[in-house]
């Protein structure tokens, strides 16, 4: 039986090209791959930041009417929401003189009007000063002279 | 015919340097181009938001509408309730307040026009105030301009009856008339030197009536009417409200 014998010199080269080859594609594709999830990361922070504050700019509200009803020493605050957005309102009171009070989270939809109340003792004639703070940091100020 | 090829050798060491540094700023920018766009796009939203705020915060600062309520003479326990639109803008009023307690309304008063916004009961509690105030859709509050009215032994107490001159002006000095000849009431006034700002003058008037409005501005030693003026203006009180308005231009001399 006779042995064909080849030349095997060229073999080496090619294996060597192709791991080589290989090598690169795959390190390559892991970099391409970490840096495409970490712009996906940026891109989506980014974003969301944009949109908070998107979101905390075009809240609008106004303390439309405050009453109070000395029979029972409610204090009734109307809020306006006229912004696009629905908000979340704490409330801070406080009396001249002495006394205060706080309500948190009020939901307020958007292009509505709502009510809330506390109760607190209010002298006649005392000044009162009611501060709304939305979740998203904005503040409306509103000073009630108690009738 | 036979053919030879011929092979020039050249030296190929840079290609490949080239093809994967182009390989390389190709997969670079297919995964930093998205993000670009992305964020590209979130600063374009951002932007058209805040553009939008600002002009909807600018028109709601330009709001300007007087409130009027006062009582129906035909009926104690209701009020009347005349809007002036006297801005450029239309003005769609939400709630009208009485006191602690609201009527929704949506009524749309359009731009420098005046609307009844007709009769609205009060529950009458001898020695109480009643303030009146109106909501619009863009988050202002107007409260009546004749001030807070007062019940008393079945009778209402309102402000005096007055024309109210409002006068747009950058300076002048200026001299202001009020006559009515059928009761014979006659009104001058002078302002204090050269007024560099918009003014109201009211004048309280004595009784119903037509009365003429004359507003002059001094140029060159001499008066000279404004255009606008004489302006005949009429309260009707009770019928009608017991303030009127008077606009005109100073900047604006015949």
């Amino acid at each position: 039986m006779s042995k064909i014998k080849r030349n095997q010199r060229g073999l080496s080269p090619v294996v060597a090209s192709v791991i080589l080859a290989a090598a690169v594609i795959s390190i390559g594709g892991m970099v391409w791959g970490f840096a495409q999830s970490a712009m996906v990361s940026v891109a989506d922070s980014y974003v969301e930041g944009i949109m908070n504050l998107k979101d905390e700019c075009v809240e609008r509200f106004t303390i439309e009417h405050v009453g109070y009803i000395r029979s029972n020493n409610t204090l009734r605050i109307w809020i306006y929401n006229y912004g696009a957005n629905n908000i979340t309102v704490d409330y801070y009171i406080e009396v001249e003189g002495g006394g205060s009070t706080s309500l948190m989270g009020v939901g307020i939809a958007s292009k509505t009007v709502v009510r809330s109340q506390v109760s607190i003792i209010i002298a006649v004639g005392k000044e009162v000063s009611i501060k709304a703070v939305s979740r998203r940091g904005n503040n409306v100020y509103f000073n009630y002279l108690c009738p | 015919m036979s053919t030879s090829t011929i092979s020039v050798p050249r030296s190929r060491k840079g290609i490949s340097t080239i093809l994967g540094v182009i390989i390389f700023v190709g997969l670079l920018f297919s995964s930093v181009l998205p993000t670009y766009l992305v964020m590209r796009e979130a600063d374009t939203t951002y932007d058209k938001e805040v553009f939008e705020l600002r002009r909807l915060d600018d028109e709601r600062a330009r709001e300007k509408l007087y409130v009027y309520a006062y009582p129906d003479s035909s009926n104690v326990s209701q009020l009347k309730i005349r809007v002036m639109n006297r801005c450029d803008l239309d003005i769609k009023i939400l709630r009208v307040w009485i006191n602690d307690d609201y009527k929704i309304q949506n009524t749309i008063v359009s731009a420098m026009m005046d609307k009844d916004l007709g009769t609205f009961p009060v529950v009458l509690i001898d020695g109480t105030y009643y303030l009146v105030k109106l909501t619009t859709e863009r988050g202002n509050v107007f409260t009546s301009v004749l001030g807070s009215l007062y019940y008393f032994n079945g009778t209402w107490y309102t402000s005096e009856l007055s024309i109210c001159i409002n006068i747009q002006n950058d300076q002048g000095q200026y001299k202001i008339t009020v006559d009515n000849d059928e009761i014979q009431f006659h009104y001058t006034w002078f302002s204090d030197g050269i007024i560099h700002y918009d003014f109201i003058k009211s004048v309280n008037v004595t009784e119903s009536g037509i009365y003429t409005v004359r507003v002059y501005i001094k140029l060159k030693g001499g008066w000279r009417e404004l255009v606008g003026s004489p302006v005949d203006v009429s309260l009707d009180y009770p019928e009608g409200p017991p303030i009127v308005f008077v606009f005109l231009d100073g900047r604006q001399i015949k």
